[in-house]
């Protein structure tokens, strides 16, 4: 502690100045200490950029995956629905999950076609962009769709600000639930991420992190 | 006589080194006194005050009063050591390096290199290491590099407490820039909680950078190991890392919750980080002085230029007669130029 104290006080053991070099070498070691902590950062805000958390939605429904940031909220009729509150525009980023059982002798195609048909009810000014085959877990077909429509998110809230262009992606597969190697039951799930239009691609990182808890991997644009 | 000439200028050079400012003392306190008169303004006078104000003048309003808890700690800096202030301009001119330098650096590399505002309060561990690692080291080496570049090497860092002064003032304009941030960000803040926020910064930026200033002062004066300025800048990081968490808020801005007690545990800290501070330096000082006693200013290389006589070492190591004597001390030993150091195989 005495060696301590003295190193503080007085690291020195004579009164000498210290040289113009000895001046420059402290500058460059602490220079070499900064760059060193600030690559330790590089990594620690990739770990950040990509924290998420991981839910059940239920005995019959698959683990999913959305960023840490991100909150989650009540929706009735969905399964999961959590928004980015860091998001720049009024219209927040948000990440919805809805299932329904199949019906008999539905498939993926007329499944997504049922969804286009309520999107197009529901949504002002909906429009199909782009349309994507995909796999998720492991293999299973899905059917990535991009679209965008026109939302007014201030005016349940009484204010008069300006509508907004929405853009999002539904993800829709389907899905079997297993006991013991036995389908106990078959679902089609709908994954939707929604962002304003001008901040979709920024919110792209976010999306990729429920995508990839989904094991997405994407094929040819169709 | 060129040799009794060295000698002299050396002794010098130790009293103007080892020289206290007991005047700070005063200056803090009457700091501290204001800040509070600055908080109890805006939370029982004029708690009212900008509620009326559009966007626009909510922020024109708040970047004002962010200037406030700094101009206030600058303006008692004035009033000190009535014996040799630091001049006016040197200390305002170091704030405003770290103003600039602040806001120059800050939104490319922590908001547009690091994302911070992305993940950094996701989780407590992020809070806490990103704190230390990125914030603490970012922020701390604004300070550095303002000290160093902008007063380090001019005649006027002539002594081991100036380092604490330049630093603290360096650390207060990376506060202003924190406390402009806040406010652009949130497009004007409510004053009353918005001007203890803008407190607690000036207390903890001010505080913490006055540590790496005495670092910065040693070095200045003493041969220090290759660790040593490493060290106390590590030490500074942490302080500004763990300070903020334990703040349970982000170095980056302001939350809402629990300003007073936040502003009653900083104004302690800032108050115990200060006396340790200048404990340190009162110590360095009269280590210093008891070198010189000893008669060990300088290494031996030269028997005539280095040796020094036990007589003629620097004067008494008691600092309270080295303070005495200062208080007696002519005004023409404060024009001296930058220490005196043996010219090199001089005889």
């Amino acid at each position: 502690m005495i060696d301590l104290m003295r190193l503080l006080t007085k690291p020195s053991q004579t009164n000498e100045a210290p040289s113009a070099n000895e001046q420059w070498r402290n500058d460059l070691i602490l220079l070499a200490f900064v760059l060193f902590a600030l690559v330790l950062s590089i990594g620690i805000r990739n770990r950040g950029l990509n924290a998420a958390n991981s839910v059940a939605l239920g005995p019959n429904f698959p683990r999913i995956a959305y960023p840490l940031s991100w909150r989650p909220t009540q929706a009735e009729g969905y399964a999961l629905q959590a928004i980015n509150p860091a998001s720049p525009s009024v219209f927040d980023a948000t990440l919805q999950v809805s299932a329904r059982p199949l019906s008999a002798d539905e498939t993926l195609d007329l499944a997504r076609a049922t969804l286009v048909l309520e999107r197009s009810a529901a949504l002002d000014r909906y429009r199909e962009l782009a349309v994507e085959a995909v796999t998720v877990f492991d293999g299973t077909p899905a059917v990535l769709s991009t679209y965008a429509y026109i939302a007014d998110p201030t005016r349940d809230s009484g204010a008069m600000g300006a509508p907004v262009v929405v853009q999002g992606q539904d993800l829709v597969f389907l899905y079997e639930a297993k006991e013991r190697g036995a389908v106990v039951a078959r679902q089609v799930m709908v994954v939707s991420l929604v962002a304003d239009a001008a901040e979709f691609d920024a919110e792209q990182r976010d999306f990729d992190i429920v995508f990839h808890s989904l094991k997405m991997v994407r094929g040819e644009e169709q | 006589m060129q040799a009794t000439s060295t000698v002299d200028e050396h002794a010098a050079r130790l009293q103007r080194i080892t020289r206290d400012r007991y005047g700070l003392w005063r200056a803090i306190a009457l700091e501290l006194l204001s800040l509070l008169a600055f908080i109890a303004l805006f939370n029982f006078l004029l708690p009212d005050l900008g509620s009326d104000l559009g966007t626009l003048g909510a922020i024109g309003l708040g970047m004002v009063l962010s200037l406030v808890p700094a101009a206030l700690w600058l303006i008692f800096f004035y009033q000190l050591d009535r014996l040799e202030p630091e001049p006016k301009g040197m200390v305002f001119n170091v704030f405003v390096v770290a103003i600039l330098l602040m806001a120059a650096l800050q939104q490319p590399i922590l908001q547009g290199l690091y994302q911070v505002s992305s993940w950094l309060n996701t989780s407590s561990w992020y809070r806490l290491f990103g704190g230390i690692l990125l914030i603490g080291v970012f922020e701390q080496y604004v300070v550095y590099l303002t000290v160093r570049f902008a007063v380090f090497d001019h005649r006027e860092f002539d002594e081991r407490v100036d380092g604490v002064i330049y630093a603290t003032a360096a650390g207060l304009g990376v506060a202003t820039v924190v406390n402009f941030v806040y406010v652009i960000n949130r497009g004007g803040v409510d004053l009353d909680v918005g001007s203890i926020r803008m407190v607690i910064n000036a207390l903890a930026y001010g505080s913490i950078a006055g540590v790496l200033g005495y670092f910065i002062g040693q070095v200045k004066f003493e041969k220090t190991p290759w660790y040593y300025l490493p060290s106390g800048f590590g030490i500074a990081a942490l302080l500004n890392g763990i300070i903020f968490y334990l703040l349970d808020q982000p170095s980056r801005g302001l939350n809402v919750g629990k300003p007073w007690a936040d502003l009653i545990v900083t104004a302690i800290i800032a108050v115990v980080l200060l006396v340790v501070v200048f404990w340190l330096i009162s110590r360095a000082n009269e280590e210093t002085l008891r070198t010189a006693a000893h008669g060990q200013n300088f290494v031996t290389s030269t028997a005539s230029a280095y040796t020094l006589e036990p007589t003629a070492a620097a004067p008494a190591v008691d600092a309270a007669d080295s303070m005495a004597s200062e208080v007696s001390a002519p005004m023409s030993e404060q024009s001296e130029g930058p220490l005196a150091t043996p010219k090199e195989g001089a005889a």
